[in-house]
């Protein structure tokens, strides 16, 4: 998950005043309010052995000290242990034909270790039978003798269920009182004292060899606190520690924001109202280089997370405003505080009776709504608010499988909405760091984002439309370090929209998820274990980037005897690679069935944006940056050896006449840029041949060199 | 595509189940009862291979016998000798200069070509070993952290698994035919 989400660099401010990444929010939908981890109720719903799957009741749980009494943990690596059976021949010769014993001991299958190895017998079922039996008896004589006491003598407490305790507080009396029979008081062990003298370490701390499989580890040692025993023939098994089921409870409305289903086999929730599922998502697509008082485009990446079509309106985020907001809601939660106090109050008497009440109460603590504070983050930034909304489709799984084209028909305003596809949206944004704004200080921008938010609940109860409300959010939004004017024309090529540094050499290459013509990858698994080249080019259906890979489609044979895989990256979809990997093989008269090596489509930049090799100069026909030329070597370890990043203007800068590129070998025919026309052409290259290609589209024009 | 030169130096003892499907490049010899799974992958590049009998090799492992970078002349060409009953796991690469018996590499494990692995060795899942070492009987690698432990015996033999092996794999997959005799 902190792959797919992080970096944090997003930010959406909880009512309660603390600013988290959206993964980490729920949202209220009886209060229609931001709830964080911070402002709701935390509570234990059920303990359950994640080894057995066994419910067990908390009482249960506190008695065994929160761990199961079936299962056992690795001492060594703590993992479940499990149980293996051994059969066994009866020691006695002459018995051979009795059926051979059931011998049982408990091995861990991942690190091996077993409780043999630390010399507990093996264990058969007669002691667990007999000790069983010895339960049931013992259970059976407690219950007899239960029965005998509630007909001989019924104590006060039993009839009514007060207690001794509690009336004595009710009189007024101090609750722990010595029992005056009780003369001979327990004596109090005397305090222990620092002592200055430490004994000697033992000479053979310094003369043997340590033996590192001998002695345990920190985590092995802290696993059995009783002991905490050095080596590791003093491994015994532990009781497996019982995890829980934990429900989430709004405190101004108690309401549940996240409730998990009770059977402890099942991973889902009866309720799950997180904010992820119900608020926009914004990531950070690209941000030009940041320089105080000038301004920059940002572009950023909304998602709508729900069935419904939303409408995001922005608004100038002014903290100030929000402080007096925040006093405000300190009043009204001062009066609703005032109002709970009368009511209990009111109530107490009312219920008359002793403890049971108090119990009742205790149980159901009048929940504390946590007072939002104001929020501790300096906007350095300013954000030119648009003053046009847009519209949000609602999800559509199906869509991502769609390639037919966006069939919507919105009327978007162009300077505000870059390029959207199914619910997604690519917003423009012009935001201006501080005048007086040092150099490579963090550059934290904000707004208010108000999305309408669908209240389908109450309309199934009642049969009525969907509900909607306008909701705002505040939104911080972290865009790098500012640079000055001598970076940023450094910078300008990769440039990137999170903060993580640069890969360097010698550094794991993200394993990153990638849609590609071969189906979805996982870097790491796609690579094994051999060399990898990872390389991208800015669009398909160009000529440059066409010789180039087939190019390296007439090496790929090369590659394949040195153990190295290639892959390609662009912007481009899925559709458009397979249909522009026919045209490669065409025009490099490859002559296998299949193209031999990936293609990724990274239509949303961000594994361009990860990769750090994003070019800002070079834009596609809507206005979104491309992929520089880079190229990266990967080694068997996954360690980045080589990369080289070069923009895609490099070398075709010039004129018409001058923008040929120089062929890879001498002598062989030049390409001509799709920038010249086709009347240019003529005139210019008398001797021009077009390469028909699959797709009927005339660019790839060749030339004899000049 | 699998018709390579080396094709021919390969030899498989009488007993052995080597699938077709399977890649092997260089002078490699198969002992008895030893089953290669289809796609496994063993490369004898800087030398010979001899692989012991009842060895279990499944699919994407990858045995190479690769020369250390230091030495990189193909002068005296060291033989790889990997003893009997070893447990080569889905997915594990070894390349290791010389591998005991009983020893099992677990899924996705990598033993790099400066370790020496003697007998009775467990090496865990995704277990990565590089640094040059010899592993002492009967170690156990285990965890993220590579942790190591003694353990009390040798991992115990695949029995039964090699038993149901013999007896399926013929019905899907074509098997080289062993070309030596029986010693
Ligand atoms: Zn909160
Ligand atoms: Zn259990
Ligand atoms: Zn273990
Ligand atoms: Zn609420």
């Amino acid at each position: 998950m902190s792959y797919i989400t992080g970096p944090d660099v997003v930010k959406y401010a909880c009512t309660c005043g603390l600013l988290k990444p959206i993964t980490h929010l729920y949202f209220c939908r009886y209060c229609t309010q931001i709830r964080c981890s911070f402002c709701v109720c935390h509570e234990i719903d059920s303990n359950f052995c994640g080894k057995c799957s066994e419910n067990i009741p908390s009482s249960e749980a506190k008695l065994k000290k929160n761990r199961c009494g079936n299962c056992y943990v690795c001492p060594s690596c703590q993992q479940d242990l499990s149980t293996r059976i051994a059969s066994k021949g009866s020691a006695n010769p002459e018995e051979a034909k009795s059926t051979p014993k059931k011998m049982y001991y408990l091995l861990c299958q991942f690190c091996r270790w077993s409780s043999r190895d630390v010399g507990i017998p093996d264990q058969s079922t007669e002691l667990l039978d007999s000790y069983k039996a010895i339960i049931l008896a013992s259970k059976k004589h407690q219950q007899d003798k239960d029965k005998k006491k509630r007909v001989k003598c019924l104590s006060y407490t039993d009839r009514t269920g007060v207690t001794t305790a509690a009336i004595r507080k009710r009189l007024g009396l101090p609750a722990d009182m010595t029992n005056p029979m009780l003369k001979n008081k327990p004596k109090d062990p005397d305090p222990a004292k620092a002592k200055s003298e430490v004994e000697e370490l033992p000479d053979s701390i310094f003369t043997e060899p340590l033996n590192l499989t001998e002695v345990m580890t920190i985590e092995q040692r802290l696993l059995q606190t009783e002991q905490q025993p050095t080596t590791v023939d003093k491994l015994f098994p532990v009781h497996k520690q019982l995890s829980i089921k934990r429900s989430l409870r709004c405190r101004s409305c108690e309401h549940n924001v996240s409730k998990p289903e009770y059977n402890p086999s099942s991973v889902k929730f009866k309720i799950q109202l997180f904010a992820y599922y119900i608020i926009p998502e914004i990531r950070i697509v690209t941000v030009e280089p940041l320089r105080a008082g000038k301004p920059s485009e940002l572009i950023i990446k909304f998602t709508n997370p729900t069935q419904h079509q939303t409408t995001i309106t922005f608004f100038e985020l002014n903290l100030n405003e929000v402080d007096s907001q925040v006093a405000e809601e300190v009043a009204e939660n001062f009066e609703q505080n005032l109002y709970l106090q009368e009511k209990q109050q009111l109530s107490l008497p009312s219920l008359g009776s002793l403890s049971q009440p108090n119990s009742l109460l205790s149980s159901r603590t009048p929940s504390i709504t946590v007072k939002p504070r104001p929020i501790e983050q300096e906007l350095n930034c300013k954000v030119e608010i648009p003053t046009s909304s847009f519209i949000l489709l609602p999800r559509d799984d199906a869509a991502e499988y769609d390639d037919s084209g966006d069939s919507h028909n919105i009327q978007d305003d162009p300077n505000l909405v870059k390029w959207r596809k199914s619910n997604k949206a690519f917003i423009r944004l012009a935001v201006t760091p501080n005048e007086d704004l040092p150099l490579n200080s963090e550059v934290v921008c904000g707004f208010v984002m108000q999305h309408i938010y669908t209240n389908t609940i109450t309309s199934k109860v009642e049969n009525k439309e969907p509900q909607q409300y306008n909701h705002k959010v505040k939104v911080f939004l972290n865009l790098g370090n500012s640079v000055g004017s001598f970076v940023a024309v450094v910078s300008r090529l990769f440039y990137q929209n999170n903060f993580e540094k640069m890969i360097n050499l010698g550094d794991v290459f993200p394993n990153f998820s990638a849609k590609t013509t071969i189906g979805d990858i996982k870097f790491h698994d796609w690579l094994n274990d051999s060399w990898g080249i990872l390389f991208s080019h800015p669009a398909d259906f160009t000529p440059v980037c066409t010789t180039e890979l087939a190019r390296l489609l007439k090496l790929h044979p090369e590659f394949a005897k040195r153990n190295t895989k290639v892959i390609a990256l662009s912007c481009d979809p899925v559709s458009q690679h397979l249909k522009w990997s026919n045209d490669i093989r065409v025009y490099a008269g490859y002559s296998g069935d299949a193209f031999p090596y990936p293609i990724i489509a990274d239509e949303d930049r961000e594994l361009a944006a990860e990769l750090h090799m994003i070019d800002l100069d070079e834009k596609d026909s809507v206005g979104l940056p491309l992929t520089a030329r880079a190229v990266f070597i990967i080694d068997p370890n996954k360690k980045l050896r080589l990369s080289i990043l070069y923009p895609a203007t490099t070398g075709r800068n010039f004129d018409c006449v001058t923008s040929i590129r120089s062929p890879h070998h001498p002598g062989e025919d030049v390409m001509v840029q799709p920038t010249v026309s086709d009347d240019e052409v003529k005139t210019l290259f008398p001797s021009l041949t077009v390469v028909a290609v699959p797709s009927g589209k005339n660019y790839l024009r060749k030339t004899p060199q000049p | 595509m699998f018709s390579l030169p080396g094709t021919r130096r390969i030899k498989i003892f009488p007993g052995a189940l080597v699938c077709e499907e399977s890649k092997l490049r260089g002078d490699i010899t198969i002992g008895t009862g030893t089953i290669v799974h289809p796609s496994a992958i063993i490369i004898a590049e800087a030398g010979p291979i001899i692989i012991g009998d009842w060895c279990l090799i499944e699919e994407q492992v990858k045995i190479v016998h690769r020369l250390p970078f230091d030495q990189q002349n193909n002068e005296n060409t060291p033989v790889l000798i990997i003893g009997s009953n070893n447990v080569f796991e889905v997915d594990a690469v070894v390349e290791a200069p010389k591998i005991g018996n009983n020893n099992v590499f677990e899924s996705k494990c990598f033993v790099g070509n400066k370790v020496t692995v003697s007998n009775g060795c467990t090496i865990g899942a995704g277990c990565r070993i590089t640094d040059e070492q010899i592993l002492p009987e009967n170690v156990i690698i285990f965890g993220s952290n590579c942790q190591m432990r003694e353990g009390l015996d040798r991992p115990g033999p695949q029995t039964l698994q090699m038993e149901t092996l013999a007896k399926m794999l013929p019905n899907y997959h074509h098997i080289k035919k062993p070309n030596m005799k029986k010693e």
